[in-house]
């Protein structure tokens, strides 16, 4: 085991980019496109060819923005109320102006996207305001294409490498990372001018219904290791108080896919068959009319689709069944259900963390900037709000064409020996132990704890007991024994879980307000408070090496947004006592 | 991948074992992108598996002799090989590949004719049109319905009539849908006829169709045939209809579009009500009105939002 | 190498050439859960399943059956 655990291996890269799922190509793509004399370095904890959310595909683009369905201007007040105007407009505009753009590169390079008889994109209504919806019925492939472009390129890439902390320099400037190779167990120091975290959401939060530790709404690879490094590295994370609720198929991981199977007239309805959703944008409003149905008589919920025509809903398996969540139809069968005949019990997916689809994440401005110089942040990671796989792809463009401008003319910054001796010895220590803990076991009370105390509603008292639950696992994470590098990667992921569940509670304790519907429903604040919380909620780690967490405040709007929008908005979700 | 790399993999090719042969090909294919020649090469392979995986690595490549390979092993004898080779056809998007594909083409039968055609359509080339045209005439159903599709991707105004002939006779309805939706492209008084005869279609999704692009195109003359089609058999009809008239304001559907609103599916209500609020006569107030009540909350927020209007 | 008792993951030793090289489903799982046993056979090593199915699909020799596992059933 000693053979293992001493060897060090040390690599140099200018641009380094974390994650191989969705941000992290385009990231690394763009970074080599537009300086091809650049160093560029991709890392993946698992295989970039099948890496992160898309392994299987996408169904459905939730947020293209095309011109003649929908404006820049458009979305940015769409999101911005979903949002509950808490958002950095610029951001979301940044990626609205290149949205189109992206799509039209995508397909360049074979990635599908539905078309009419004609060639254009098959756009769908599905939200009140712009048609954001383009369904991708054969998106299945869409990783393959992705990956020759990287192979075009010549970009190097290093797989099965788990990143565990960043590299900093004595000026606080990013100097790269540390990582295990969880085949080899070889401890890995990676120096780079520049560092891109698109590592994706902390998926391995809450513990689904299921109980099964890796059957969660997100790849179980994206464990919060990004969030936990960030924080780490001096970086302020925002929004962490806004978890991701996602509707699910009861005890499957599969989504309720409103944006698949809505432009083909399906709808979620309750136990009469009624139609109950009355929010327009995916968002934390309709989770919280979901969840409050489920929890009512009229519960539980279902998806129907049994009124569709018998080539409708053969159109729909062909979709449903095969890209994304390929086991879907598989998963069915098991339980008998039909959609023909059937309706299909829904329920909430565990919490999380994702700037994809909530808005909770490490802090970036419209540059992809983090608060670290050198570091950037992409994807699910970053807390741009409700930008999903296409704004992955966007901000990643956007972060690898800054990195190499920031590379360019630096020299690889210094690093702290004693950090890497400590992190040596922090990562390698469950491999030392000859008995210990389970990382199985830790995980699953740890996250069994995550769904006790904070899974809204949150309720104040109870989270400050998850905090002494969450400080007494962390010392168990002192005596867990791995037996190989495999068991090793696992154990680290926890701590990133524990960090993640930590700090989640901390902010949510902070705001005490309601906000976003379900995703910040606390029951002993249940009032939104416009006048002291119409701001971001930041934690970063202070100098004590405790977690600090402050306001930060909205800035001013470059899309104004009127009353009588919001309240057009509001008016359509809300059911007035007029009525 | 270096040089001693390849030439390892290279030697594997002419191995004994077909499966040392499959992986040596599976291993180049993630590594080298330039050269073709060892796949093109292997595409001849007596072992289907290892043809199927040489067929594979040349996907998208528009190189001529990749474009000759992929379409030899389009009357490939294993079924999966033919059909990797025709996707591999259709992920070409360099338009250098047109003349050895068009070339193809004219001697091509069959699915082989399709998968051709199909590789054709994103590709937009001009000299498509002529042979795209002859293949409408086709006896299998596949080859038309790529045809149509190429002449919808090609959008030439000359090729309306033909379409519009596969809308009104063509026996095969996947045909008939393509084709309307084909039409899509041309002016509205160029397509009117073919879309109502799609309108009467024996097949209720061609008929969805073409509600949906007369709403989307709009010519003169036809709300008549949408307010007969609020009574289709098929409310995914009535559906696109009932959005349709609302783009057009006809005041004339209020009526029918108010007898839609008691139909069982909420959807259909929902369109209904969306389109008296686009017509915005104030006859329908109390039709909608009555929709506040509606079981529906979709129903029940579009007559709000109608109402607000009035 | 540890094995797990009832695997999603079933692998039919006559169709998987792991033997001749090919370690696709090795190298495509998310969750590293596949590997080589003292024979040079695949097995799912790890109940860490996430059902995904790139080794079912990218397997050249369709060697591979992912089931779901007991407890989402």
């Amino acid at each position: 085991m000693s053979a293992i655990t001493t060897a060090i291996r040390q690599m140099e890269t200018d641009v380094l980019v974390i994650g191989g799922g969705t941000a992290g190509p385009l990231a690394a793509i763009k970074a080599k496109e537009k300086a091809p004399g650049t160093r560029v370095l991709l890392l993946d904890k698992a295989n970039v060819k099948r890496a992160g959310a898309i392994a299987e595909g996408m169904d459905s683009v939730n947020n293209a923005v095309i011109p003649g369905y929908a404006t820049p201007e458009q979305y940015v007040k769409e999101i911005t109320i979903a949002n509950d105007g808490i958002v950095n407009q610029k951001a979301i505009m940044a990626y609205a102006t290149r949205s189109y753009d992206m799509i039209r590169e995508l397909d360049s390079w074979g990635v599908k996207f539905e078309k009419d008889e004609t060639g254009a994109y098959a756009v769908k209504k599905v939200h009140h305001m712009g048609a954001y919806v383009l369904p991708m019925p054969e998106g299945h492939a869409i990783k393959k294409f992705i990956y020759k472009q990287i192979r075009r390129l010549g970009i190097a890439v290093s797989n099965r490498l788990i990143a565990t902390r960043l590299l900093v320099a004595p000026d606080g400037r990013i100097a790269g990372t540390m990582a295990l190779d969880s085949r080899s167990g070889e401890f890995v120091v990676i120096r780079a001018k520049a560092v891109i975290l698109c590592t994706g959401s902390a998926g391995r939060l809450g513990l689904p219904a299921s109980g099964y530790l890796f059957g969660t709404y997100e790849n179980p690879c994206n464990a919060g290791d990004g969030y936990s490094m960030a924080y780490h590295a001096g970086a302020e994370l925002s929004g962490l108080e806004c978890f991701q609720i996602n509707p699910l198929i009861k005890d499957y991981n599969g989504p309720a896919c409103a944006y698949v199977t809505g432009p083909f007239g399906g709808f979620t309805v309750n136990a009469k068959g009624e139609r109950f959703i009355k929010s327009d944008y995916w968002s934390g409003q309709m989770m919280l009319e979901f969840w409050r149905e489920l929890e009512s008589g009229n519960g539980p919920v279902f998806l129907k689709l049994d009124h569709l025509a018998d080539e409708t809903v053969t159109r729909i398996e062909n979709i449903l069944h095969v890209t994304e969540r390929p086991t879907r139809g598989l998963f069915h069968e098991g339980r008998h259900t039909d959609y023909r005949s059937d309706l299909v019990e829904m329920h909430i997916s565990e919490i999380g963390l994702c700037g994809g689809h909530s808005a909770s994440g490490v802090w970036v401005d419209e540059n992809a900037r983090t608060t670290v110089p050198g570091l950037y942040a992409a994807g699910d990671l970053c807390n741009v709000a409700h930008n999903y796989m296409m704004g992955a792809m966007v901000f990643g463009m956007i972060a690898g064409q800054d990195a190499v401008d920031y590379a360019a003319g630096l020299d690889l910054p210094e690093f702290d020996a004693g950090q890497v001796e400590r992190e040596h010895a922090r990562v390698l220590a469950p491999l030392e132990r000859a008995e210990g803990l389970d990382p199985t076991d830790v995980e699953y009370k740890l996250r069994r704890m995550v769904n006790d105390y904070l899974q809204p509603p949150k309720v104040t008292r109870k989270m400050e007991i998850g905090l002494d639950r969450f400080a007494e696992i962390r010392e168990d994470l002192k005596r867990v024994k791995a037996g190989n590098p495999h068991e090793l990667m696992r154990a680290l992921e926890i701590h990133a879980i524990v960090d993640c569940a930590e700090l989640a509670a901390r902010a949510s304790l902070f705001r005490t307000e309601s906000r976003w519907g379900l995703y910040h429903y606390r029951s002993d604040f249940e009032e939104r408070n416009d006048a002291e919380w119409f701001c971001f909620v930041e934690v970063r780690k202070g100098p004590d090496g405790k977690p600090e967490i402050f306001k930060r405040p909205v800035d001013p709007y470059i899309v104004p947004v009127g009353d009588d929008e919001r309240d057009a908005y509001n008016q359509l979700r809300i059911e007035t006592a007029a009525e | 991948m270096s040089d001693p790399e390849i030439a390892i993999l290279l030697a594997a090719l002419d191995d004994r074992d077909p499966e040392v042969r499959r992986l040596a090909i599976l291993t180049a294919a993630d590594a080298v992108h330039e050269d073709a020649l060892p796949f093109i090469r292997a595409s001849r392979d007596d072992d289907p598996g290892v043809r199927l995986e040489a067929v594979s690595a040349l996907e998208g490549v528009a190189a001529e002799e990749a474009v000759e390979a992929l379409v030899d092993r389009l009357d490939d004898q294993d079924g999966e090989v033919a059909a990797a080779a025709a996707r591999s056809l259709a992920e070409i998007q360099d338009r250098t590949a047109g003349p050895a594909l068009l070339r193809r083409l004219a001697s091509a039968r069959g699915a082989a004719r399709a998968a051709i055609l199909a590789a054709l359509r994103r590709l937009r080339l001009e000299g498509a049109l002529a042979p795209a045209l002859a293949a409408l005439d086709d006896g299998l159903a596949a080859v038309r319905r790529e045809a149509v599709m190429v002449l919808g991707y090609l959008q030439d105004p000359a090729a309306l009539p033909r379409l519009a002939e596969r809308v009104a006779g063509d026996p095969s309805a996947e045909v008939r849908r393509a084709a309307v939706g084909a039409l899509g492209y041309g002016s509205a008084e160029l397509v009117l006829a073919g879309l109502l005869a799609g309108l009467a279609d024996g097949d209720w999704q061609t008929r969805e169709e073409a509600a949906s692009i007369l709403g989307r195109l709009r010519p003169a003359g036809v709300t008549g045939a949408l307010i007969a089609a609020l009574t289709d058999d098929y409310w995914q009809v009535r559906l696109k209809a009932a959005v349709a008239l609302g783009k057009y304001r006809e005041t004339l559907a209020i009526p029918a579009l108010a007898e839609a609103l008691t139909h069982p599916i909420g959807n259909l209500r929902k369109e209904a009500v969306n389109a008296l609020g686009a017509i915005g006569h104030r006859d329908a107030v109390p039709a909608l009105q009555a929709m506040l009540d509606d079981s529906d909350v979709e129903v029940r927020k579009a007559a709000r939002h109608a109402l607000a209007g009035f | 190498m540890p094995k797990v008792n009832q695997p999603s993951v079933t692998i039919d030793h006559d169709k998987c050439i792991a033997a001749k090289g090919c370690r696709t489903c090795i190298d495509v799982c998310p969750t590293d859960i596949l590997a080589l046993d003292e024979e040079g056979k695949v097995h799912m090593a790890y109940d860490q399943c996430w059902y995904c199915l790139p080794c079912q699909h990218d397997c050249p020799t369709k060697a591979i059956t992912v089931a779901i596992p007991y407890l989402l059933r």
